[in-house]
């Protein structure tokens, strides 16, 4: 096995570990491994945990969203964009703020996926399409 | 204003108001051209994908935790932490008859202050070749009127003929002398009126070029009245990795625009070499494991995909074709490099110029010995293969002889015939720049010399023959010359008007 497949391995079973009941990351059970860790380091233990976090982060991004919206009914209307397209299962968690740039409208972004119906988009692609 | 305004209104008709869904990501690394983004997850294989700044790069990495894109355009306004998003979209340039006579960059966008290029259509830059079905074979002559070359290498439209050898021989005017012998074909044939008559439109990618020569370039077309058949895509040396990269595809897609409606066009790589420099600049800050002189081990694809889009279409896909003419820069006369042999198998045949020739006044510089044209010579016109056919066979028995003759103080008369022979055929080969002689006027100077007209006079007397017969040729010898155009035989009753022409222009030349 080479040693990258070594710290993949390591960190795939860290991210295994770190989960609770509800398939979510634990706080508490990350906070362990990390103290386990401090105290007997691996070989290779920066890139494994530079692994780890980018699996956290992946895991995460699944149902964690951040949703920017100005007027209307933005918080409800990502609510029901959340269950139709993105976390099925899973119940979303959005962190929502109002958002001035937008002008109105809304912008949900969950892991990647960027959704967005907004009047400063709309300005931005006439914006586009006639430079 | 009226008018302004309604364009104005039917351009926003056009802009959908819908709601958009993108993949986003964070660029986390940018160096020299390329940016590494963290995120992408949904990005596909050779995607535009969409920075700050109206930047755009295109996807070419794609890897568990992160993306390596190329980019295009000023990328001076990019930073560490910058957004990038998906487009959904290929890399795609405009095509059509509107580009002819323009400059455009890498994507297509006009770089000659001349407004913008009017095309309705765009064809993606990577495009798979035509595949075998839909080909058929080279029977069509791409007249160079370069002499050396029509009669030894003849090339045919469809055909990919490498033109190959070290800096400084004359790669690039080769390649301009075919560009402006097709502009006066194509004028000739639109003032014949004939029916079948098909022009050849011109396609010129620079890659890695200093922008004196592409300056000087445009001015050579321009000068000659070419340029109204050509499309330059230039993507300098100054110009990043990303653009040189992807220019000659570029043009390629143009040129394909035209072998896809039934026209026939002819594209000039200069020069691959430079392209395939571009491309391990790209590949080694991607990451990508190299191989031999550091190069990816895909750069054989890098060409063989290129080159193979070129091609011959028969009758029922439109009976097109794109005709390319890779150039190749070899580093002290190697042949034997990485990307000349790679190119030199890709392509049908090879225009090999040699610096000691070119260093001898012999220009074109065209090694005999080394130069061969694969399938070309299915295309020649009757009358030029009839004149032509020994031709090469001569001139190489003539290198050979000369090199021994060296040694030799008494030479038997058949030898000193070839040798006499050989040395006039070298003198008639000679031209100079930028003046390609029609196919007519190239077989009534090879007929001149298969029949022994230029035997009695002295072999450094051929040179300023040869040009006072192309002279009497298309003044008073205009006739005899149309016979050949038109019929594109060399009947008796020709040879015999070819021969009191001839006859004529000696008495006046002596």
């Amino acid at each position: 096995m080479s040693s990258s497949d070594r710290v993949n391995k390591i960190a795939d079973l860290l991210l295994s570990h770190s989960l609770g009941e509800d398939d979510r990351v634990d706080e508490a059970k990350v906070t362990k491994i990390l103290d386990d860790l401090r105290q007997n380091p691996p070989p290779q233990h920066i890139e494994i945990l530079k692994r780890f976090a980018f699996l956290v982060r992946r895991h995460v991004s699944t149902y964690q969203g951040t949703l920017q919206f100005m007027g209307g009914d933005g918080v409800e209307i990502a609510n029901r964009l959340c269950k139709k397209e993105f976390i099925k299962s899973k119940t979303a968690e959005i962190k929502s703020d109002e958002s001035a740039p937008l002008i109105a409208g809304f912008k949900l972004k969950i892991g990647d996926d960027v959704y967005e119906d907004s009047i400063a988009n709309r300005l931005n692609n006439i914006r586009k399409a006639l430079l | 204003m009226n008018s302004i305004t309604d364009l104005i209104r039917k351009e926003i008709e056009t802009i959908s108001m819908d709601a958009s869904r993108s993949n986003v990501g964070k660029v986390t690394m940018l160096a020299d051209g390329v940016a590494r983004v963290e995120g992408l997850s949904k990005v596909m294989y050779n995607e535009m994908v969409e920075f700050p700044n109206d930047v755009l790069g295109i996807a070419l990495n794609l890897e568990e935790d992160s993306v390596g894109c190329v980019l295009l355009g000023d990328t001076s306004s990019l930073k560490e932490g910058d957004d990038a998003k998906t487009t959904g979209k290929l890399l795609s340039v405009p095509v059509g008859m509107g580009l002819l006579g323009r400059v455009v960059d890498a994507v297509g966008r006009p770089i000659d202050g001349k407004g913008p290029i009017e095309s309705e259509e765009e064809y993606s830059v990577e495009r798979i070749a035509p595949g075998i079905i839909p080909r058929k074979s080279v029977d069509q002559p791409l007249q160079t009127g370069i002499m050396a070359v029509d009669s030894m290498i003849p090339i045919g439209r469809g055909q990919r003929e490498l033109i190959i050898g070290d800096r400084s021989t004359g790669k690039t005017t080769i390649a301009i002398d075919t560009i402006i012998n097709q502009a006066k074909i194509n004028k000739q044939g639109e003032q014949s009126g004939k029916e079948d008559f098909r022009p050849v439109y011109c396609i010129y990618v620079a890659v890695g070029q200093k922008n004196s020569n592409v300056a000087r370039t445009i001015k050579v077309l321009e000068e000659t009245g070419a340029m109204e058949y050509v499309t330059i895509v230039s993507a300098p040396a100054a110009d990043n990795p990303a653009n040189q990269y992807l220019a000659p595809y570029a043009g390629c897609a143009m040129g394909e625009w035209f072998m896809e409606n039934g026209r026939d066009a002819l594209i000039v790589y200069d020069d691959l070499s430079k392209h395939a420099v571009a491309y391990r600049q790209i590949s080694l800050i991607l990451k990508r494991p190299s191989g031999r002189e550091a190069y990816p081990g895909d750069v054989f694809y890098l060409h063989s995909r290129l080159l193979e889009r070129s091609a011959r279409l028969n009758e029922d896909n439109g009976n097109g074709s794109l005709t390319a003419l890779p150039i190749i820069e070899t580093q002290m006369g190697d042949v034997s490099g990485y990307i000349p042999t790679n190119v030199i198998s890709i392509t049908d045949g090879q225009i090999f110029l040699e610096t000691d020739l070119f260093n001898k006044g012999i220009r074109p510089a065209v090694s005999v010995g080394l130069s061969v044209s694969r399938v070309g010579s299915a295309a020649q016109i009757k009358a030029y293969k009839k004149v032509a056919g020994k031709v090469k066979l001569e001139l190489a028995q003539f290198r050979e002889l000369a090199a021994f003759s060296q040694f030799e103080s008494d030479l038997d008369a058949s030898t000193k015939a070839r040798l006499d022979r050989g040395a006039r055929i070298v003198e008639m080969f000679k031209q100079t720049a930028f003046n390609p002689i029609p196919v007519e006027i190239q077989t009534a100077i090879m007929w001149g010399m298969q029949n022994d007209f230029f035997d009695s006079i002295d072999a450094d007397q051929i040179s300023s023959a040869v040009s006072s017969l192309k002279d009497y040729l298309a003044t008073q010898g205009k006739d005899v010359c149309d016979e050949i155009y038109q019929s594109g035989k060399l009947e008796e009753s020709t040879e015999q008007n070819l021969r009191s022409a001839l006859e004529d222009w000696k008495r006046t030349f002596a």
